[in-house]
């Protein structure tokens, strides 16, 4: 378990004092795939720094399993690093090593018994899916076969935790998802706690159970993964998934966001809606949206009629969620 | 053309440079890395810590190393002749350049050195501390790093120090551009002056040469199709 108790961070650039986190709290349970998303400059990075110590909060203390990290001193806070692994968004291998080398490093820096380092590399390369190229150098692969030698290399020394800074931004939309995939595979295999930062909130979606959204240092939302499609909250959400479907109405009136589950698209909702209350619906948009377990839809309807208010109201009790757009 | 003298004399002389350029290499190359490694080391914020007195130690050394640097190395010759006198004891010969040589292209190296270090992303480093790499494998693994662009920046040392002996012959530093310069003056042999002028070239070549090919074989940041091109 990490918990982050009273984080506050900042630092000083030219005489301004800039405020990275401010009174962060947060339970990062075992076993979970966290997913903490916001725009550039909303702490993300240094929230994940704090956990494995490459920052030390200006305020506030960091316990990983119930250790405090401000009470650690340099090796004891390396040897807790070791238990930890920690992927990039550009990688950050070791140019001059070959893949082999660059996952035995790892291995070397925790003292991992010489006699089954080799046998755990090619355990590990096999499971990222590497296992002929070994040899290669890192500049010989493409962006997600790098990326999954940074997994290899992360994972070497079984760690409870996985640390994810923007692991999936170098690489292009399709490469992403295999990385995602392979990430799924590896929390199924071995359990590891995957904590993921991105700004990419397309790939948090088909990864996490548990989602925070950021924004100017402080946690804005902190909800499952469902609710936060189905129930945003605060407008950075809103703005987050907004980006991730086509915005096409400009100016026209009465129209409303349906958000909805699998429950709901089971039953006759809508067209009991207009029998009922004789209205005018005309489909603007719709689009669903693949989480990790679910699919969430959205249909953006223009509804016209006297007793519009009502089949809204209908609307939220046969549990739709219903907002007004524009 | 040449008799047993001159053939003896051209013979000593490409002892004397071949001595001079891999005696002083060797001094440049212990010197100029020692000094390089403390000028990244305590620079970076990782190694040393951010304490005042690490910065101060950097100012300092940097500063004596880039005034060091910035004399013009016939100056420096002519500098060092007291100072050559009490160590060598000569003025005269292959020995009396060293102390000007050494003192001329150790700055040079340092310099080359610190930047090869620096080189090295950052990115690469924080890697490392994640992993939570001991200060001694950071290290090891900079200087892998860094390796390609050392060996690329010490050729161009040894080089520079080919260029710097021909300098030193001038004022009665011995070797081949001394021999040439002595029998190319008086015009007495001219074959022997081209001689050695030709026998200059191709070890600043033999030098260039073997160090871009080590260099490039140690180099993996670049792709192999476009490393044979």
């Amino acid at each position: 378990m990490i918990e982050l108790k009273h984080i506050h961070h900042m630092y000083h650039q030219k005489k301004t004092l800039n405020k990275v986190l401010n009174d962060v709290n947060l339970v990062i349970q075992e076993d979970e795939i966290l997913g903490v998303v916001g725009y550039s400059g909303a702490g993300k990075s240094t929230l994940i720094r704090l956990i494995n110590g490459l920052i030390n909060p200006t305020q506030g203390d960091v316990f990983v399993d119930q250790v405090n990290l401000n009470t650690l001193n340099h090796q004891e806070m390396n040897r807790m690093r070791q238990s930890m692994g920690m992927i990039f968004q550009h990688f950050n291998l070791v140019f001059s090593m070959t893949v082999y080398q660059n996952i035995a490093l790892a291995l070397s820096i925790s003292h991992y018994p010489k006699e089954k380092r080799n046998q755990r590399i090619f355990e590990l390369l096999d499971l990222v899916g590497l296992h002929d190229k070994a040899k290669r150098y890192p500049v010989e692969l493409s962006g997600g076969e790098r990326q999954r030698v940074g997994i290899a290399r992360a994972l070497a020394n079984h760690p409870k935790y996985l640390l994810c800074d923007e692991a999936t931004s170098a690489l292009d939309q399709k490469t992403a998802k295999d990385i995602v995939t392979l990430l799924k595979d590896i929390k199924e295999k071995t359990g590891v706690t995957i904590i993921f930062i991105s700004h990419q909130i397309e790939i948090i979606k088909d990864l996490c159970d548990r989602i925070i959204v950021m924004d100017q240092g402080v946690i804005i939302e902190d909800v499952k993964a469902k609710e936060l499609f189905t129930k945003p909250q605060s407008p950075v959400t809103k703005s987050l998934i907004k980006s991730l479907i086509y915005d096409p109405m400009k100016s026209e009136k009465n129209i409303y966001e349906l958000i909805y589950d699998h429950k709901n698209s089971d039953s006759m909702t809508l067209s009991d809606m207009i029998k009922r209350f004789d209205v005018d619906v005309n489909i603007m948009f719709a689009k669903t949206l693949e989480l990790k377990d679910e699919t969430i839809g959205y249909l953006y309807l223009q509804i016209e009629g006297d007793k519009q208010s009502e089949a809204i109201s209908f609307l939220k009790c046969e549990g739709v969620e219903v907002n007004l757009y524009v | 053309m040449f008799d047993d003298h001159l053939r003896k004399l051209f013979i000593e002389a490409l002892g004397e440079t071949l001595f001079l350029v891999f005696g002083t290499g060797l001094f440049v190359l212990v010197i100029g890395f020692i000094i390089g490694f403390l000028l990244y080391a305590s620079e970076a914020d990782s190694l040393f810590g951010n304490k005042t007195s690490i910065k101060v130690f950097h100012r300092i050394l940097a500063t004596i190393n880039d005034v060091a640097r910035s004399i013009p190395f016939i100056i420096l010759l002519i500098l060092l002749i007291p100072v050559t006198r009490i160590l060598v004891g000569t003025m005269l010969g292959a020995r009396a350049a060293l102390p000007a040589l050494i003192i001329s292209a150790s700055p040079f190296f340092a310099r080359v050195v610190h930047m090869s270090l620096r080189e090295v992303p950052k990115d690469t480093l924080e890697a490392l501390e994640a992993m939570g790499a001991s200060s001694l494998i950071k290290l090891k693994v900079i200087f892998k790093e860094a390796l390609s662009t050392l060996v690329s920046g010490y050729t161009l040392t040894l080089v520079t120090l080919v260029g710097f002996m021909s300098a030193a012959a001038v004022i009665g530093a011995g070797g081949l551009a001394y021999l040439a310069y002595e029998y190319g003056k008086f015009g007495n042999n001219y074959p022997l002056m081209y001689l050695s002028i030709a026998t200059i070239l191709l070890i600043v070549l033999i030098i260039q040469v073997s160090g871009d090919y080590l260099s490039r074989k140690l180099d993996h940041t670049i792709k192999k199709q476009e490393k044979n091109k």
